[in-house]
């Protein structure tokens, strides 16, 4: 660790901002709020080292807006995108943008503290991602060839009834399917969901 | 021989007549002889008379002249036989004259010998001639002065025993007084008084009767006089009449007139009374006078009165039967609103008998609540015209609260003070039933839309509880760190624990708004200020406005009048049209998205509040489908939002109308009835 590093805070929600920043205080890591996604862009030039706390749902610009931002001014900074529900398609199009991570609010603190670190540490990230990986394609391949159809669709972001029409099953069976899948992934959400099947699929597009 | 006279000249009378002018005046009696009268009658004839002692008188062709013959006819109570001449014309006219006058006098008449048998016949066939006319043939010229002689002392002795008889009825008449002359008049009266009078005699024979009876019975004095007056009347009257004319002859009872039709005799509509009363001499009973006065007018007067009394009997036996039958409870109060009258559907409705309401107050019988509005339009006089109607609650005597609907009219003496009401009642208890059903059915739908409704709202909903609960985490557990380690700040954990605090009362403030919304109540009117509602939604619908960026714009109209309705329900059609605007501006560009609570008084009664979004608007002909239930434009929806909505605003007594914006997007506009009082929602 050769700079200090800061922990970057964007959310429109003042409460929860002054909340996170005492929790970082608390566990003795430094950080600097936001309480505009423009905010934070306006003062890119002084954001050194750490990783960026990026709450999706806000008015004028999204975390998602900014995210496209930031790669769009190649700042490479980690981002843990923090969402305010279990919003799948925005899980999936933060995965995809490139985010480290994604909390769900309410968020377990410890939890999110640990993330926090493995994000700052860069190559413990590494190790774990693929340590992560492993887990990942291991649970999926518990998956029967029907239950990957329907965990494909709700990764895409579509209501039970849309994959349900389109393999032509019953919105009852996809449901006994979807809590299926949760139990063979060992899921607690849909976002853990959508966590290890990105995971998994990202190193398949890696591969090939 | 005396020449004839054919002219008409009466200066020739006869030496005879002049010179015996002197006998006429002579004592009738003490002339044995007799006197003749001639008539054309030859000189050879006169001869054969005076030989025989016949005094006698001589006319020829006066009998054409008139004065003459009327002088000449004066005479006749002195003359004793009347001989007409071969010569004279038309002998049988005469004789009919002469016979008009004195039936007494017997007449000759003298016919050449070849015509006396024709003569015969032609008297024969004359009617008003007695048979003292007898044709005597000029060949028996001799016996005529026998025969004349004979005929003298025949009409001497008619004449002398008339004058016996006269003589005898004056003593009789003397007797008695003036008697004859007062019968007369009496006759006379009876001829003109307008009322019919007529004797019978015991057998029922008419033996007289006045004008007036003969008119009314319509028979002539000669058809009347001799027949029995029971065969006059109709033959449905006899029996009757026989009774009225038998109970007069018996001895003395009360006698009442009696009516009798004898239309069919009169030949139009008539009427007599009849009274009866025994007539007697002293011979004894002679029979009965009978007594008919015309009541034709009175008897068509009393039947058009009677036919009128029984036409008025049957209309009020009709509106006894009306109101006694009609389904409506219909009661009559005196002016200490006392029942003085109820119908059978009014005991039927309230389960009482008529005795049992009879003199109680009819307030006594509606239910406590409406007891003082009843009591108002019983008595009050009401602005404008026309019936007006009142939904009244009454207890029945089983104790069960009915609902009538109630029509009173105040009644009031012609001095114009108030004498009591007259109240129709109409049950609708089961009306009232039905729409407390539907009423409850509305609240059930409205409550399950609003259930759904959060359904779709769910994960705002979360977010908007993540929110405080991921700052209590954080709060809470950098907290416990610092408290753990050495970097305790005492100032900031306070701060902290303070925060931890304000954030918990807001997920609280969340989860209440959320609770009372889906709380699935009874529907309660009470007072509502429609800004402060607004606020209360928009509370609770910026979690989903917040989400899709969208700001709420309140354009609220400062103070408005409040408006009675239920809380719930109300904010429940504002977070529906508020939750449809979102959706619709889904497309929309998220900065361009435009969403304006409105509201505005139009000072006619309503209060205005319109939701206006910028989203695409209605297609054309969605417009009228919209509020239909089962209607929908969006793929995932029930269709059923819209349709409650409005059915929440009409139970308002509001309208919901949309329309589409000039500069694109809908607006969504609905009313609500200014008031603070309890909402009559039945009316």
């Amino acid at each position: 660790m050769t700079a200090e590093q800061i922990v970057y805070i964007v959310d429109d929600e003042e409460a929860v901002r002054n909340a996170l920043s005492f929790l970082m205080k608390s566990d003795g890591l430094k950080s600097e709020v936001f309480a505009t996604a423009q905010a934070f862009l306006d003062s890119l030039d002084r954001v050194g080292h750490g990783c960026l706390l990026l709450d999706v749902c806000m008015p004028d610009m999204t975390g998602l807006e900014l995210q496209q931002a930031l790669r769009e001014r190649k700042v490479e900074i980690p981002v843990i995108i923090i969402t305010g529900h279990a919003d799948v398609a925005t899980a999936v199009q933060a995965m995809k943008g490139g985010a480290s991570d994604f909390v769900e609010k309410p968020f377990d603190s410890e939890d999110l503290l640990e993330r926090i670190h493995r994000c700052l540490s860069g190559e413990a990230r590494q190790q774990e991602g693929i340590d992560w990986r492993k887990q990942a394609s291991e649970r999926l391949s518990r998956l029967t060839h029907r239950e990957y159809e329907v965990m494909e669709g709700l990764v895409d972001g579509k209501r039970n009834k849309q994959i349900a029409e389109e393999l032509f099953i019953s919105s009852r069976t996809v449901e006994l399917h979807r809590s299926s899948i949760m139990e063979k992934l060992e899921a607690n959400s849909l976002s853990d969901v959508v966590r290890i099947a990105l995971l998994v699929g990202n190193e398949l597009q890696t591969n090939s | 021989m005396k020449t004839v006279q054919t002219n008409y000249d009466i200066s020739p009378v006869t030496q005879p007549l002049a010179a015996d002018a002197g006998f006429l005046h002579n004592d009738i009696i003490n002339n044995t002889s007799g006197r003749a009268l001639l008539l054309n009658v030859d000189y050879e004839v006169h001869n054969l008379l005076e030989s025989k002692g016949i005094e006698y008188l001589c006319f020829d062709e006066v009998l054409s002249n008139q004065q003459k013959f009327i002088e000449l006819m004066q005479m006749t109570s002195k003359i004793d036989v009347m001989v007409m001449g071969v010569q004279l014309k038309e002998p049988v006219s005469i004789a009919q004259r002469v016979h008009a006058l004195n039936k007494d006098i017997p007449i000759l008449i003298l016919t050449e010998p070849e015509r006396n048998e024709q003569l015969k016949q032609a008297l024969m066939f004359t009617p008003f001639l007695s048979n003292e006319v007898i044709p005597w043939s000029t060949d028996a010229l001799d016996k005529l002065a026998d025969t004349l002689l004979e005929t003298i002392k025949r009409t001497l002795k008619k004449r002398r025993y008339k004058q016996s008889i006269a003589a005898a009825q004056k003593r009789l008449g003397d007797a008695y007084g003036e008697r004859p002359q007062v019968k007369h008049f009496l006759d006379r009266l009876l001829d003109h008084v307008p009322i019919g009078v007529l004797n019978v005699d015991i057998l029922g024979s008419v033996m007289g009767l006045n004008r007036f009876a003969s008119q009314i019975l319509n028979s002539s004095e000669r058809e009347a006089i001799g027949s029995s007056l029971i065969d006059i009347f109709p033959v449905t009257e006899r029996e009757a009449l026989r009774d009225l004319i038998a109970q007069c002859v018996a001895p003395a009872r009360h006698r009442t007139p009696v009516v009798f039709d004898i239309s069919k005799i009169a030949g139009k509509e008539r009427y007599v009374e009849v009274m009866a009363s025994s007539l007697v001499d002293r011979s004894g009973q002679l029979g009965a006078t009978v007594i008919l006065q015309d009541v034709t007018a009175r008897i068509l007067a009393e039947n058009e009165r009677s036919k009128a009394e029984d036409a008025l009997k049957i209309s009020e036996g009709l509106y006894r039967e009306l109101v006694q039958t009609m389904s409506e409870a219909l009661a009559l109060t005196d002016e200490n609103h006392c029942i003085t009258y109820v119908n059978d559907s009014f005991c039927n409705m309230f389960g009482y008998s008529s005795e049992e309401v009879l003199s109680k107050s009819l307030l006594s019988f509606v239910h406590e609540d409406d007891k003082a509005a009843m009591h108002d339009c019983m008595v009050n006089p009401v602005p404008g015209e026309g019936v007006h109607r009142y939904e009244t609650a009454w207890v029945t005597k089983q104790g069960e609260k009915i609902f009538t609907l109630t029509s009173p009219k105040r009644l009031f003496d012609p001095e114009m003070s108030y004498v009591g009401c007259l109240g129709v009642f109409t049950d609708i208890t089961e009306r009232k039933l039905i729409e407390g059903r539907e009423k409850k059915h509305l609240m059930e739908l409205a409550h399950v839309s609003r259930v759904t409704t959060l359904g779709e709202m769910s994960s705002q909903i979360a977010h908007e509880l993540a929110q405080p609960l991921a700052a209590i985490a954080a709060l809470s557990t950098g907290s416990l760190k610092m408290l753990k380690s050495e970097t305790a700040d005492r100032d900031e954990i306070i701060q902290s624990l303070t925060n931890i605090s304000e954030q918990s009362s807001r997920a609280r403030e969340v989860v209440l708004r959320l609770r009372n919304f889906v709380r699935n109540d009874e529907i309660q009117y009470t007072r509502i200020e429609l800004d402060k509602l607004i606020r209360t939604v928009v509370h609770l619908v910026e979690m989903e406005a917040r989400w899709h960026s969208l700001p709420v714009q309140l354009d609220l109209q400062g103070p408005l009048p409040t408006t009675m309705g239920d809380r719930i329900l109300l904010e429940q059609v504002i977070l529906n049209l508020v939750h449809n605007a979102i959706e619709a501006m889904q497309i929309v560009e998220r900065h361009e998205r435009r969403l304006t609570i409105r509201t505005s008084n139009d000072n006619a009664g309503f209060l205005h509040v319109e939701v206006i979004d910028n989203g695409p608007g209605f297609v054309e002909q969605d417009i009228n489908q919209i509020f239909q239930p089962f209607f929908s434009t969006k793929s995932d929806g029930m269709g059923m939002g819209l349709a409650i909505t409005r059915s929440i605003i009409k139970a308002h007594k509001g309208e919901l109308s949309a329309s589409n914006n000039v500069q694109g997007g809908a607006t969504f506009c609905f009313t609500l009835p200014v008031g603070d009082e309890e909402v009559n929602s039945d009316s």
